[in-house]
């Protein structure tokens, strides 16, 4: 007969035991799995790497199938030549002219603004994410995307020297180091060649300049670069930009015609992404209060193209940089750098780095 | 038992307009009618009874208390009122119409239980609208939803009915059928009723007491035989008028 | 009466078929058959191995199951506070945002996006905040001798959204063109790359909004026949219509700061209802608008999700859906949609 006793001596304790024992084996066995899923089994073959908001990435191996979302980081995948290890593009990596077609035509997956379609993603099965942080969806999008087992790597460029660095991260992720190694030294070769001749140009041989964009918002005002980007470019090649003085704090300011005419800049840069919207800023400059100002009475107003809707811009978040930057020297300070033909950099980037265009 | 008594009423729309009551009171079962051209101010008082307005000064009594110490819901449950019949907005059915005079009994996430549906279809039997349950009320005439509204009113079990001008907008048949029903409905249950008319004929013959206004003050009041008659009338609407009798039944006439 | 029954039933049990079918749209193509083995295998035996690959249980679980119950709260939200305010100012007219919860919403949205984008959380914080604020503006400025007159409720609406809007534009003036864009992608309404996390902080919220709305559903009957009757017939009118905008409000609110303006639904879905059941009467309007409005956002996503390889933003189809079928019923009804 079972008495109560003897229920609780049996049972109890072989029942006891059989949960110790179950537990202790969910233990070993989730520890097992973290273990092998965390890479610590693997041993040296993955790839570490820091990418620009700090975040510690660990891949099994350099990447093979990647997707990148913004155009400037797909077109330094291009210039390391890892265009047919991209297997998805953000929305708006086919406006840049310098893409190839053969990346343009992959899959579109969304951007950081409106949001990324996860699971364009994962049917993509890409081992990395390449992409900007900081603005936009950009936490829920990695968040998303780690969640479901695909590394990110998340770049920013502010300045040039992240522009260098952001081009070896790439190269890291993409199995490209030592090309990765090669551009970054060329263009940040050129620059601090640059830099140095710059600074040594007395103040007194520096122009004012004011480097602009006439119709951004289309309301009349003049949108100028300050503390940001071109604005200090203009510093960095010898010339004085004239909103750094009672706007210096601010990346950039609308100004009005008034504050243009006590400027009185020496040399006015206007910028555009396309031809047509240069020339269109140039035209609206005929008008008499324009004609008012010294530099444009002179000629000194020079259109430059930024960003990559066409292929003889150079200011952008890219090695093209470089070859932008010679050619605001080339506008700011031509007596000092008129042995430096930024054509020819401009071309030794086309002909090497970018080749890839030509076929 | 008396069910609605004023006092020492005044209410003035700044220097434009102003009604007073002195002492008037009603009881149960019983029918007073303020009688008057437009503008006389019944329904101003007719508010005020029903506290939509408030007086400047003086008391009112429901059914013994002070109308002030009643909350909406309580002052609800003791006076049902029924506004003209105006233009609805939506196709509820007569019957859910009806269902909402029981709204007061009701807390704020309550549903009306099937306790609540019976009240409601008895109303709709005591005015003898029960046909015309599941019609939409955006579908009937001015008659039948003036009584929808009356029996909405009954559905709140009140002591007190309230009706302004009840008869305005309807046919001479829905009229009499209207105030027919009025009167029944006092009579059988007990129900103190105030309400507003404009033809003294009307007024004659269907009151227990009348109340003759004008230019916002009562001028008469009293039984109707006391109340109404050619002096009294041409007083108040201005124009001449006879009074005949008609096998004890007293008409007003216009003077041709 | 029968037939009537029976499509009430039918309509309030649409919600469950679609969310499981919704389950199954999505770029990564995965048979059906598959879905509901990973769902019964969810419930039945989570700690086996299975065999499919794990991603597709990230899929099914990470991906779709949030989303699509984000659009099943989310339609609810967004056409019971429609049906609700439509009761409250006896109006067919009136869609979700009248109270300029919208442009507050936006506003809040806006100011984290141009000086808080670092801080995880502050877009939602501060649009679901602002979102009230507007509502709270909109109420104080209808208020007048104790009373908030529905056509004071509607005229402050109107100015709280110019006002909010007007600072809005002020913000845009100042902030550079590529902070710009995040505001104006935000404000087109989307679901995409939500989660578990955005759903559970709104979930809560938008079910306490709509359990008031629904126990206050045939009080809402009784606010439509006017204050004045409502009143006389023992409603605290001032009271109980602060109380049907407060919950309404929340619910909004709450699915604006996770998923952006997403219009059309508040006004279109509620009418639809009316349309098809015959009859004004909330008691069965609101839970059916719920139903009905849940459907809608949910293969208003399906479609967000799976027509293009990118996201699609889901308020641009409501609208694209909403708009042509909104003028199909005026057309149809002429100016009173009510009868």
């Amino acid at each position: 007969m079972i008495t109560r006793s003897t229920y609780r001596c049996f049972f109890v304790k072989r029942s006891t035991k059989a949960l110790i024992f179950a537990v202790m084996a969910i233990v070993v066995a989730s520890s097992a799995g973290m273990l092998l899923a965390g890479g610590y089994l693997n041993g040296s073959s993955g790839v570490k790497i820091v990418d620009m908001s700090g975040r510690v990435v660990q891949l099994n191996s350099t990447a093979n199938r990647v997707v990148i979302l913004e155009s400037y980081w797909t077109e330094i995948a291009c210039a390391l030549g890892a265009q047919d290890k991209i297997v998805g593009i953000g929305s708006y990596v086919t406006s840049s002219v310098f893409i190839p077609d053969s990346v343009k035509n992959k899959t579109v997956v969304g951007n950081v603004f409106s949001g990324v379609n996860i699971e364009t993603v994962l049917s993509l099965k890409p081992d990395l994410v390449i992409m900007d942080y900081g603005y936009g969806k950009s936490e829920e999008i990695v968040r998303a995307l780690e969640g479901a087992g695909v590394p990110v790597v998340t770049l920013f460029a502010k300045n040039f020297a992240d522009i260098a660095n952001a081009t070896v991260i790439i190269g890291q992720a993409l199995g490209k180091q030592d090309r990765a190694q090669a551009l970054a030294g060329y263009i940040n070769g050129i620059h601090s060649q640059l830099m140095a001749n710059a600074s040594r140009i007395p103040v007194a041989e520096r122009p004012r300049v004011l480097i602009c964009n006439l119709d951004v918002w289309k309301d009349g005002l003049i949108y100028t670069y300050s503390n940001t980007s071109w604005g200090n470019v203009v510093v960095d090649v010898g010339g004085i930009n004239v909103a750094h003085a009672g706007f210096g704090d601010k990346s950039w300011v609308k100004v009005n015609m008034e504050q243009v005419l006590l400027w009185d800049p020496d040399i006015i840069v206007i910028v555009g992404r396309t031809q047509s919207a240069l020339a269109s800023q140039i035209s609206s400059m005929n008008d008499t209060n324009w004609l008012s100002l010294r530099a444009v009475r002179e000629g000194k107003v020079y259109p430059v193209l930024t960003g990559s809707y066409d292929r003889n811009s150079y200011l952008d978040w890219t090695p093209r940089m470089v070859a932008g930057e010679l050619q605001l020297a080339s506008i700011i300070q031509p007596a000092h750098f008129a042995s430096v033909n930024w054509t020819s950099v401009r071309d030794q980037l086309m002909d090497g780095y970018y080749g890839y265009l030509k076929s | 038992m008396e069910v609605v008594r004023i006092s020492g009423l005044e209410l003035s729309y700044g220097d434009l307009f102003s009604v007073s009551a002195d002492s008037l009171s009603v009881g149960g079962g019983e029918v007073l009618t303020l009688l008057g051209p437009n503008g006389s101010g019944k329904t101003t008082l007719l508010k005020c009874i029903n506290a939509l307005l408030k007086p400047s000064s003086g008391s009112i009594e429901i059914c013994g208390r002070d109308i002030l110490s009643y909350t909406r819901n309580e002052l609800s449950r003791a006076i049902g009122y029924v506004p003209q019949s105006h233009t609805p907005s939506f196709p509820f059915s007569v019957l859910d119409v009806v269902l909402m005079g029981r709204v007061s009994y009701l807390s704020i996430f309550q549903q009306p239980s099937k306790a609540d549906y019976r009240k409601a279809e008895e109303a709709l039997s005591t005015v003898g609208i029960s046909a015309m349950r599941d019609r939409p009320y955006t579908n009937i005439s001015g008659g039948e939803r003036q009584l929808v509204l009356i029996a909405r009113a009954i559905a709140q079990e009140p002591k007190l009915l309230l009706l302004d001008e009840p008869t305005a907008h309807l046919d001479f048949r829905n009229q009499v059928t209207t105030l027919e029903t009025v009167r029944r409905l006092s009579r059988e249950r007990g129900i103190g009723v105030v309400m507003s008319l404009h033809d003294p004929n009307h007024a004659l013959m269907y009151s227990d007491r009348i109340a003759l206004m004008k230019g916002g003050r009562i001028l008469h009041k009293g039984r109707p035989v006391d109340v109404v008659n050619e002096g009294t009338i041409e007083e108040v609407y201005g124009i001449p008028v006879e009074m005949i009798d008609h096998n004890g039944r007293k008409f007003i006439l216009p003077r041709v | 009466m029968q037939k009537k029954r029976i499509l009430i039933s039918a309509l309030l049990l649409l919600p469950l078929p679609v969310l499981v079918t919704s389950l199954f749209v999505g770029i990564y193509s995965i048979d059906p058959f598959t879905v509901l083995s990973i769902l019964a295998k969810r419930v039945s035996d989570p700690l086996g191995s299975a065999p499919w690959p794990e991603v597709y249980e990230t899929i099914v679980f990470n991906i779709r199951m949030p989303r699509v119950l984000l659009a099943l709260v989310g339609g609810i939200a967004l056409s019971v506070s429609g049906a609700s305010l439509q009761g409250v100012f006896r109006n067919p007219l009136v869609d979700t945002y009248i109270l300029g919860v919208s442009a507050g919403a936006g506003l809040g949205a806006a100011i984290g996006i141009a000086y808080f984008a670092g801080i995880p959380g502050s877009v939602q914080f501060l649009s679901f905040a602002m979102g009230f604020a507007a509502f709270f503006t909109t109420y104080t400025v209808a208020k007048s001798k104790g009373e908030t007159p529905v056509i004071s409720l509607v005229l402050a609406g109107v100015i709280v959204t110019a006002l909010f809007s007007a600072i809005l534009s002020i913000i845009k003036f100042f902030t550079e063109s590529e902070k710009l864009a995040g505001v104006v992608y935000w404000m087109m309404g989307s679901l995409a790359v939500t989660g578990w996390g955005p759903l559970s902080q709104t979930a809560p919220l938008i079910l306490v909004g709509f359990a008031i709305v629904f126990l206050m559903r045939w009080r809402i009957n009784v606010l439509s026949m006017g204050d004045e009757e409502a009143k006389a017939l023992g409603v605290n009118v001032g009271r109980d219509r602060f109380v049907v905008l407060l919950a309404s409000t929340l619910m909004v609110s709450a699915f604006v700061s996770v998923a952006g303006i997403i219009g059309w639904i508040g006004l279109v879905v509620p009418h639809t209802v009316r349309m098809l059941l015959g009859t004004p009467d909330n008691r069965v309007v609101v839970p059916v608008s719920a139903s009905l409005g849940a459907v809608f956002l949910m293969v208003a996503d399906d479609l967000a999700r799976s027509v293009a390889s990118f996201e699609l933003p889901v308020g641009v189809i409501t609208t694209l859906v909403g708009a042509p079928f909104f003028l199909y019923l005026l057309k149809l009804r002429g100016g009173s949609a009510w009868k």
